[in-house]
């Protein structure tokens, strides 16, 4: 009975390694953003806010146009590896979420437009944009570091 | 083995092996699931299609620089009954 059990548990546990070890190389798969791929979108997404803010419109479709295809790239940039990260958000979150990131897409614009207007701070739009390229950025750097470090606390 | 727990469908090795594969990701390509695990594209579909049958896993079909590509992921019936079974066999290790 005991040699058995033993058998059962050896096995048990030869499967739980395989597990581990199939789901560190599925992570391993996952190709965390291009630096210089995450740098442009926040460049572009701040100069488009800070322009915007200082009513210059002149670039607003080339923008939008380069936007577009950093995003297409980025999500290209994952396909090619032949996996998909998986999101652990359910769908009410995500709705937040896009409707959070739209608000302060326009809220930013608002008071870039607000500060110049009312206070004469010419400078204000560009300020906030440069925020903006800060905080997408330190986002992207935050998620990098979040899944290298999920994937090395797997892999210990 | 004889728990409601244990899934005698994901426990096959290369089953389970698919099965852990796509556990953590969203989806995964055919061809990576077969490089991962290391069997022939026949082999992998005879597996696939079990794990099909049982409502596991789905297909959906795509096409990156017009070479159509398949894609699958877990259900989430085949991701309850995955996690349940990982259960199951943690608790055959520790002995409870």
């Amino acid at each position: 009975m005991n040699e058995k059990n033993d058998i059962k548990s050896k096995e048990a546990q030869e499967a739980l390694d395989s597990i581990e070890q199939m789901e560190q190389a599925g992570l391993k798969r996952i190709l965390p953003v291009p630096k210089w791929l995450g740098g442009a979108l926040a460049l572009l997404i701040g100069t488009q806010i800070a322009l915007l803010g200082a009513g210059i419109r002149t670039y607003n479709t080339l923008i939008i146009v380069l936007i577009v295809i950093m995003a297409i790239a980025i999500i290209n940039n994952n396909r090619s590896a032949g996996v998909e990260e998986r999101i652990v958000l359910s769908g009410r979150t995500i709705i937040l979420l896009v409707i959070g990131l739209i608000l302060t897409y326009f809220l930013t614009i608002i008071a870039g437009q607000y500060l110049k207007g009312a206070f004469g701070y010419h400078w204000a739009p560009f300020a906030i944009g440069v925020l903006v390229v800060i905080g997408i950025w330190s986002l992207m750097m935050s998620n990098r570091r979040s899944n290298l470090s999920k994937f090395n606390t797997d892999k210990s | 083995m004889e728990n409601s727990n244990f899934d005698p469908i994901i426990h096959a090795p290369n089953r389970l092996q698919i099965c852990a594969l796509l556990s953590p990701l969203e989806q995964v390509e055919f061809r990576v699931i077969r490089d991962e695990i290391g069997v022939s594209d026949s082999v992998l579909s005879k597996h696939i299609k079990q794990l099909e049958d049982a409502g596991y896993i789905k297909q959906r079909k795509s096409k990156v620089n017009g070479r159509a590509r398949r894609w699958f992921h877990l259900t989430t019936k085949g991701r309850v009954a995955f996690e349940l079974h990982v259960k199951e066999l943690k608790r055959i290790v520790s002995g409870l």
